[in-house]
């Protein structure tokens, strides 16, 4: 096959570049440096976590990348190569079996997937659901130790008996009509019965948050930009934004962690209940029972003007938040924006003229905030010689305040 | 490389001094934004307006929740109403308020009564007022009223949080003081003539919450929220549809309508027990007969609270 190639190839680009023989995805005749260092398969590696990951991974030099995808990752060192890609073939997993073949990667990072609800939902079931079928039994015949799974905190579902804290062990109850978050729902799905058919591989699973930053244009960011939103009349459900540095930092945590195995929340510290968010972006709530809410929100979705299916409005009326305990413990994950940050930071990044909010104040509140969850989250002071969690004599404490 | 960003660790929140201001920023912030746009009429703005009617309809909400929801600005608004229903409605008179400990976990065994769960309410109020640490209770709530419409945020705001096991453990685990009804919808939907009798203890959830974090639990014995509406019937044919586990019928509601719906003024003993330490290790709470065991005692402490306030007890209304 290699022989037919170098036939074929034109006679100048032979002239301007030497021709690089491929086997086994290493370049002949040329000695490398350094040892030979572990190499990671990013499927998706252009889209907007993949390319992220790579630009935080690829100046550590610690790994080989190599990106999966349609188009090559933007923005990247030149030495991260690119392999065309298309998991929304019936045959995908063929192509990705031959890929691991002559990459043999040692992690496979699988971020292919499409986190908006789409009116081409046969496109986004073969990718998001189908395109982790292929890749992972792909894997599973190229024999790749560890896979590393993209999935999202929707997948337990927005329900009013979700106990506040969503921790990995409670089940994944995603509406069953919601197609676009159950096509993550089976991806995990698949996920499992991957690590049950091979007991060897490790195969971790990160549930992100819903992530949100300036640069990020998906159907929440649109929900939450237009001049007025709908909201359940009634319903104030507390909402969780995950920064895109921390979502990176979650999978290069994964990514050094080889035992990194079963599912991960990647979420950050803090609520933000969604009637705050609307006014940090300036949104006007449109508050409407829920009785009609779903079947409203479903008819502008399937006249184009809405954001996403009428079912998925659970996300808009009850909790579905998580918490990063076991990230925190197993990864060493450690947030470094909480939702308040995030949404702050987003919201300032866009605001145009018009607008009469005092950020200042509110970035306070935000610190004030952080600091008070800080507290909460290690509440044995070092002063506190007797080990208790007493507040200092002397400094008045925010609980004292807030009594 | 250059250029390329990298992620770098840092410390989750920047070290800071403990906040001073008190937290009702959005009041303050939509203070300043009526000045100025009244100092200024050219921002008038479809913007500026919906920024003055978010900043106006969320003017008693405030911007630093705890991660349950806890909202401090929103829970004082209804300190008030509270209050009244405390001194002047129900006279309530809280006895035994040194059994809770001023700080650390403990969790507070209640019985219910009375159709709406206004118990609850005088429970917390009472020991945020009386106790010297001002402790705020949190009481775990019933899955219906995390589900319905209105009630949902507001419950949020006043911090209480779902019953489940998850949350009363974090809460506890977190050295908070936890609020329960073991009896649920069979304790505040019960007939006026099986007053002041409890109803079995669900099934022990609670105690295995306090083995499992090894809390203190404080049995708390409320008199008098049973006369508030004295249930004399139950209608399913109504309260069934509407999603209702019970529809009430009183001698005044549905009869008198809305007036129905005011609880009577009957006088209120609310009496906390000593603490009853657990004896059993936290593995206590995968053993259903040691489990059973400790919801006896339980049940029955609080039953001998209630039938020892009730013989002292004089008039429903009076209490003399």
């Amino acid at each position: 096959m290699m022989k037919d190639e170098e036939k074929t190839a034109p006679e100048g680009a032979v002239e301007e570049r030497k021709p690089r023989q491929r086997k086994g995805g290493r370049v002949i005749g040329f000695t490398p440096s350094v040892a030979r260092r572990p190499k990671v398969a990013i499927t998706g590696g252009a889209g907007f976590l993949g390319a992220r990951l790579i630009r935080a991974l690829a100046p550590r030099d610690e790994w080989e990348i190599v990106v999966f995808d349609l188009a090559p990752a933007p923005n990247v060192p030149a030495d991260v190569r690119h392999r065309f890609l298309d998991l929304n073939l019936p045959h995908a997993d063929g192509s990705v079996f031959k890929l691991l073949k002559e990459e043999k990667p040692d992690v496979i990072i699988h971020l292919a997937a499409l986190r908006s609800p789409s009116h081409d939902y046969t496109y986004i079931h073969e990718l998001n659901s189908l395109g982790a079928l292929h890749v992972l039994a792909a894997a599973g015949e190229a024999k790749v130790p560890r896979i590393i799974l993209g999935s999202t905190t929707m997948v337990y579902g927005a329900r009013g008996d979700n106990p506040n804290f969503l921790t990995e062990d409670h089940p994944m109850r995603a509406d069953v009509h919601d197609k676009f978050v159950l096509d993550f729902v089976e991806a995990e799905r698949h996920a499992r019965t991957h690590a049950k058919r091979h007991p060897d591989a490790k195969v971790a699973v990160l549930r992100f948050a819903q992530v949100l930053s300036p640069e990020i244009r998906d159907y929440k960011t649109r929900y939450f930009e237009a001049p007025a939103a709908v909201t359940m009349l009634g319903y104030d459900p507390l909402l969780q934004f995950l920064h895109p540095e921390d979502a990176t930092a979650a999978m290069v945590a994964a990514l050094e962690n080889p035992g990194a195995h079963g599912a991960f929340n990647i979420v950050p510290e803090g609520v933000l209940p969604l009637s705050t968010v609307l006014l940090l972006y300036g949104t006007l709530p449109v508050p409407i029972p829920h009785t009609v809410a779903y079947g409203a929100i479903e008819a502008a979705w399937l006249a184009g003007a809405g954001f996403a299916p009428g079912i998925h409005a659970h996300y808009i009326r009850y909790n579905c938040i998580a918490t990063n305990e076991k990230a925190r413990r197993v990864l060493g994950f450690s947030p470094s924006f909480s939702t308040f940050d995030t949404v702050l930071q987003t919201v300032r990044a866009r605001r145009g003229r018009g607008r009469i909010l005092n950020f200042e104040a509110i970035a306070d509140a935000a610190r004030r905030s952080n600091f008070q969850q800080e507290q909460r989250m290690n509440p044995f002071r070092p002063e506190n010689t007797d080990g208790s969690n007493r507040p200092p004599e002397k400094a008045a404490s925010p609980r004292r305040v807030a009594l | 490389m250059r250029g390329h960003e990298t992620v770098r660790p840092r410390p989750f929140v920047p070290s800071l001094p403990p906040p001073q201001a008190p937290d009702d920023a959005l009041a303050k912030v939509l203070g300043e934004a009526r000045r100025f746009l009244a100092e200024n009429p050219q921002f008038n703005s479809p913007r500026a307006l919906v920024d003055l009617w978010n900043l106006f309809s969320q003017r008693n909400q405030s911007l630093e929740l705890d991660d349950f929801g806890y909202d401090s600005v929103a829970a004082r608004q209804w300190e008030t109403l509270l209050e009244f229903l405390y001194k002047v409605w129900w006279r309530v008179t809280l006895g035994g308020v040194e059994n809770i400990p001023v700080t650390g976990r403990a969790l507070l065994v209640c019985n219910h009564s009375g159709v709406l769960p206004f118990d609850g309410g005088m429970v917390k109020h009472g020991i945020l007022k009386e106790h010297p640490a001002k402790r705020r209770a949190r009481m775990l709530i019933l899955d219906m009223f995390t589900t319905l419409p209105f009630l949902q945020p507001w419950l949020r705001q006043l911090g209480e949080v779902r019953a489940c096991p998850e949350n009363g453990e974090r809460l506890l685990m977190r050295d908070e003081l936890v609020g329960v009804f073991p009896e649920g919808v069979k304790g505040v939907g019960k007939y006026f003539q099986d007053r002041y009798r409890l109803a079995r203890f669900g099934r022990g959830g609670f105690v295995r919450l306090a083995l499992k974090t090894q809390s203190p639990i404080i049995p708390v014995a409320i008199v008098g929220a049973e006369e508030i509406y004295p249930t004399i019937a139950k209608a399913d044919v109504i309260g069934r549809p509407l999603g209702f586990p019970y529809f009430p019928i009183t001698p005044f509601f549905p009869a008198l309508g809305l007036l129905g719906v005011i609880p009577l003024p009957s006088k209120w003993w609310i009496d906390i027990g000593p603490p009853i330490f657990p004896t059993y290790p936290p593995e206590g709470a995968e053993r259903p007969m040691i489990v059973n065991e400790v919801t006896d005692l339980v049940r029955t402490t609080i039953q001998r609270m209630i039938d020892s306030r009730l013989a002292r007890r004089g008039g429903v209304w009076s209490g003399e």
